[in-house]
């Protein structure tokens, strides 16, 4: 098991590395850079500081220095906007707080939408399931920067229990995470109903109650492990467009995540930072569809090990 | 006397979009213990439904049954109706007092759970028996159903395992708490012909061995004629002619069931009398014609087929059909019936 963990993320290193090269040209390739601005800067001034960032030299060169320093001293090179910040600097400011309404968020996707898609499965076609499958259709179908504005107005603006921005208290948390999780927990809802509905209509259910067993055993213990398996693959991307998604969720309450950076950094031609930042953000979608499969290895024992 | 299993005008039908589907449309059978009452016809008949009936494990909706009675004398008690039993009660005779095998092996195992904790969970919940007690019993049960190095079997998953074996754990947790009815649904029909043979000699070895009286459903005639000691002919959600196994063979009288038996091959054959498939196809359950639902395939059909589905005519009555006496007398017998208006006509001739 140990040996499969280890050999799955090894196949990250070379992705990684296509990314990180894809990126680091992509950012240099597009028209302008850091320091031009509307003002007109003096030649020299701008000569030093492309010189300070090493911008006159060569792209080749360039990006053999940034690999270099990236592999051997986990450096990313300085922020060519905040002055005297490394983007690793930056990026450990940052990535925390998005990590934490991200995961936050997906848990809490996790505890609404799969109960609710399970309950419309055993209830097909009954009030509840309808209920439940209209809630999560209207959660996917209403995007967060309308949600977003619509929980302020409600829980901060009207009824005064929570804040309306800022990322001080655990109060802070509430509506930024509810407003990410939502759309993914309608997601995961339609997911597990469908995922529940194959596997309640299959053989080994229907030899599951020709046993004798009750309803609650044949769902917890017969059909909950194969009904769960879309979702469980849906976690992994699920979790990268939670984080990318949360970008809006960011700029909206105000919280400073990783997000906002890669916006504005992209804006500022920030070459190091959105170079980074587009890094993590690869390395996070390719370590959780790894942690994915390794949960698919413990829910369906014919996943072989050695592939 | 009482039988095991006695099912009386048991109709099970289905209310979909496109009609009623007749699946079972006024069936009656028994069985008694030790027996094998084998259930033939072809594929669509209604012979699942007929079983899942007596199961109570028809969907509902879009399922039900809408007549008739499933007469279920346990122990040698007294008859107990389970069409009309709680869900709790068929709960404690699923698995317990009436088992059931699928047709395949391969997708009626749970396929993320251990061999051992589908056969151990039986036991749990039935014999309340728990842990290296449960795992005693489940090897032992592996064991005979001839499943070899058993104790190391016993912790695999069913992906492990080849579709024959998968079968045989399938027969070992039907067989776990000793019920008094097996109900095998086309055992067979999924593995390939020399494991056929053996799966059907285990069913045979615990018939002898516990007793236990088994309803044997199959589209092939020639599993029936290895195994069962009364046949039943399904047709369109009716049985059309049953009767004891030998009678069935040597002297059909419904000409579906003379065409079924034209349509087995036998090693015993001269060349002369070749495989001679029934002409047409089944009709749709949701569309029947009038009358019997054979007339449209049927060569000799009469006028009065048309009008109505043909009343039973008994054709040799049990006493006269009793089994070799070597055997329990109670075993293989019962009166050899036919429905068919051809059989009527001769009568009305005769008489
Ligand atoms: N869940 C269901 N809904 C609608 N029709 C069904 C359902 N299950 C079985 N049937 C119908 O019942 C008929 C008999 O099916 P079945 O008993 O499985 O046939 P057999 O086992 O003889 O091959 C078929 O026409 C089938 O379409
Ligand atoms: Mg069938």
């Amino acid at each position: 098991m140990l040996a499969f963990i280890v050999r799955r993320l090894l196949t990250i290193i070379p992705t990684l590395f296509l990314v990180a090269t894809f990126v680091f040209v992509l950012v240099r390739l597009a028209p302008g850079g850091p320091f031009d601005t509307e003002r007109e800067v003096p030649a020299e001034v701008k000569a030093a500081l492309d010189a300070k960032f090493r911008l006159s030299d060569p792209i080749s060169v360039q990006y053999k220095d940034w690999l270099v320093g990236a592999v051997t001293t986990g450096s990313l090179g300085p922020s060519m906007k905040y002055h005297n910040r490394t983007v690793e600097e930056l990026i450990g400011m940052t990535l925390p707080v998005s990590m934490e309404l991200g995961l936050w968020a997906m848990l809490v996707a996790v505890a609404i939408g799969a109960p609710l898609g399970v309950l419309g499965a055993v209830r097909q076609n009954t009030w509840k399931d309808s209920v439940a499958m209209a809630a999560a259709m209207l959660g996917i179908s209403v995007p967060r920067f309308v949600l977003a504005p619509l929980l302020v107005l409600v829980f901060a603006l009207k009824l005064y229990w929570l804040p309306v921005a800022r990322w001080e208290s655990w109060r802070h948390l509430v509506l930024p995470v509810i407003c990410a999780a939502l759309p993914m927990a309608a997601y995961i809802a339609r997911l597990a109903r469908a995922g529940m509905l194959e596997v309640i209509r299959s053989d080994f259910v229907r030899t599951a109650r020709a046993k004798g067993l009750s309803e609650r055993v044949i769902i917890t213990r017969h059909a909950l492990k194969g009904g769960m398996l879309p979702v469980v693959s849906f976690l992994g991307p699920g979790f990268a467009g939670l984080l990318v998604g949360s970008l809006v969720v960011e700029k909206i309450f105000d919280i400073p995540g990783m997000g906002r950076y890669l916006v504005e950094s992209v804006l500022n031609k920030d070459y190091n930072l959105t170079a980074g930042i587009a890094l993590v953000y690869g390395g996070l979608l390719m370590v959780s569809n790894a942690a994915v499969d390794v949960a698919y290895k413990f829910l369906d024992p014919r996943v072989e090990l050695d592939r | 006397m009482t039988h095991l299993l006695e099912v009386k005008g048991l109709k099970t039908h289905f209310f979909t979009e496109e009609g009623v589907v007749r699946a079972v449309d006024g069936v009656s059978y028994h069985v008694s213990r030790g027996e094998v009452l084998g259930i033939v016809g072809e594929s669509g008949s209604g012979k699942s439904v007929s079983s899942l009936s007596t199961m109570r494990l028809i969907p509902e909706p879009p399922g039900r049954i809408v007549a008739g009675e499933i007469l279920f004398s346990s122990k040698g008690g007294p008859p107990k109706d389970l069409v009309r039993a709680s869900e709790r009660e068929m709960q404690s005779i699923r698995g317990d007092r009436i088992a059931m095998i699928f047709q395949d092996p391969m997708t009626s195992l749970n396929p993320y759970l251990r061999i051992s904790r589908q056969l151990t969970e039986v036991l749990e919940l039935h014999k309340n028996m728990k842990g290296s007690e449960a795992r005693a019993r489940g090897i032992e049960m592996l064991t005979s159903v001839g499943i070899p190095d058993p104790s190391r079997r016993f912790d695999d998953y069913p992906h492990q395992l080849s579709g024959g074996m998968r079968q045989r754990v399938m027969i070992a947790m039907a067989l776990l708490c000793d019920p008094e009815l097996l109900i095998a649904d086309e055992p067979t029909t999924a593995l390939d012909v020399t494991i056929q043979a053996q799966i059907l000699e285990l069913i045979a070895e615990r018939r002898d061995l516990s007793k236990v009286g088994v309803v044997l459903i199959t589209h092939d005639l020639g599993v029936v004629a290895r195994l069962a000691d009364r046949v039943a002919v399904m047709y369109a959600g009716r049985i059309v002619e049953q009767g004891p196994a030998q009678r069935i063979f040597e002297d059909p009288r419904h000409p579906y069931t003379v065409g079924l038996a034209r349509s087995i091959p036998r090693l015993d054959d001269d060349r002369s009398r070749r495989l001679v498939p029934i002409q047409g196809m089944p009709p749709s359950l949701s569309k029947l014609p009038s009358g019997c639902p054979f007339r449209p395939r049927c060569k000799n059909a009469l006028p009065a087929c048309a009008e109505s589905f043909p009343a039973e005519r008994v054709v040799a009555r049990g006493d006269e059909t009793r089994a070799d006496a070597s055997r329990d007398p109670a075993i293989g017998v019962g009166d050899h019936v036919v429905f068919c208006h051809e059989e009527d006509k001769d009568k009305v001739q005769a008489s």
